[in-house]
């Protein structure tokens, strides 16, 4: 069998990568690695925050991009419908603006300090869960 | 240098997110089902944590960061107010199958969805902000980053 096509194998390789981004941004450049805390930041807050948002947000992007270039092909994913996507944007944006809830914070923060980011952490996957179930009892899940 | 820095992060994190296949929005619901996948998704945080935490334990002696700057401040995560949201944004991810990092990436991978969802949390955002009274409408106000 073919070592990558292990579910375990690449979603550790994957992981081992998104920690060594999540380490490194911390420890060079001070910044969050919170998708919703970068968005934020374009809202207005300390100077050169912006900036170092949108150069991390730009390296999201090209990803997919330089991936391809090297010959690793990203995989079709499932979306989910219109107001789905729509409604679930609208929760995400008010909830980490509120309170800085955010699964790139919390997962920050557990390299940083411990319980309250653990909570924050199990109450996100529950609510993720919760919300997967709704997805599709409200006929929003597509994957073949 | 700090936004090359940020930039080749970027890249890195958005690359993990690619072969690991975390990016995907059906995984809200189709993990439980994929064999291993649990087990999978739990060892994938695992080595998030693992890995980053030793790399940000070396910043422990250091007073900023490496590049220079300050180190941003973690969010006050006490009290319920942050349980509540951290719930409302759980449901938002399951909901759409996106959270900001995963739709950028996908984004990139020219998904269709994944603009309207970044549309929609940077909506909710100023809406937030508007309730909150950290800004006003047809004002210049700026709230802080969050």
């Amino acid at each position: 069998m073919d070592l990558f096509d292990n579910i375990v194998v690449v979603t550790v390789l994957g992981g081992v990568l998104i920690g060594v981004a999540l380490g490194a941004l911390t420890f060079l450049t001070g910044r969050t690695m919170s998708g919703s805390g970068m968005i934020g930041s374009l809202l207005g807050g300390a100077e050169g925050v912006a900036a170092t948002s949108i150069s991390f947000m730009a390296g999201l992007v090209m990803a997919a991009l330089t991936m391809k270039s090297i010959g690793f092909a990203p995989q079709q994913v499932a979306e989910t419908n219109l107001p789905l996507l729509i409604i679930g944007g609208l929760l995400v944006g008010i909830s980490a603006r509120m309170s800085g809830a955010s699964l790139g914070g919390v997962l920050t923060g557990l390299t940083r300090r411990g319980p309250s980011s653990l909570v924050m952490l199990v109450t996100i996957l529950a609510g993720a869960t919760i919300g997967g179930i709704l997805q599709v009892s409200f006929g929003g899940a597509n994957a073949q | 240098m700090i936004r090359l820095a940020a930039l080749a992060c970027g890249l890195l994190c958005g690359a993990g997110l690619l072969i690991s296949g975390l990016y995907d929005p059906a995984l809200v619901y189709d993990l439980p089902e994929r064999e291993n996948g649990p087990l999978a998704f739990g060892m994938a945080l695992f080595a998030i944590i693992f890995v980053a935490s030793i790399i940000v334990s070396m910043s422990y002696e250091r007073d900023a960061p490496y590049l220079g700057g300050q180190d941003e401040p973690l969010p006050d995560w006490t009290g319920w107010k942050p349980i509540a949201s951290a719930l409302v944004f759980g449901l938002g991810w399951g909901l759409a199958g996106y959270v900001p990092l995963s739709a950028l990436v996908s984004a990139g991978a020219l998904s269709p969805g994944a603009p309207v969802f970044l549309v929609a949390v940077l909506f909710g955002m100023v809406l937030s902000d508007v309730v909150t009274g950290k800004r006003s409408i047809g004002s210049g106000d700026k709230g802080s980053f969050g």
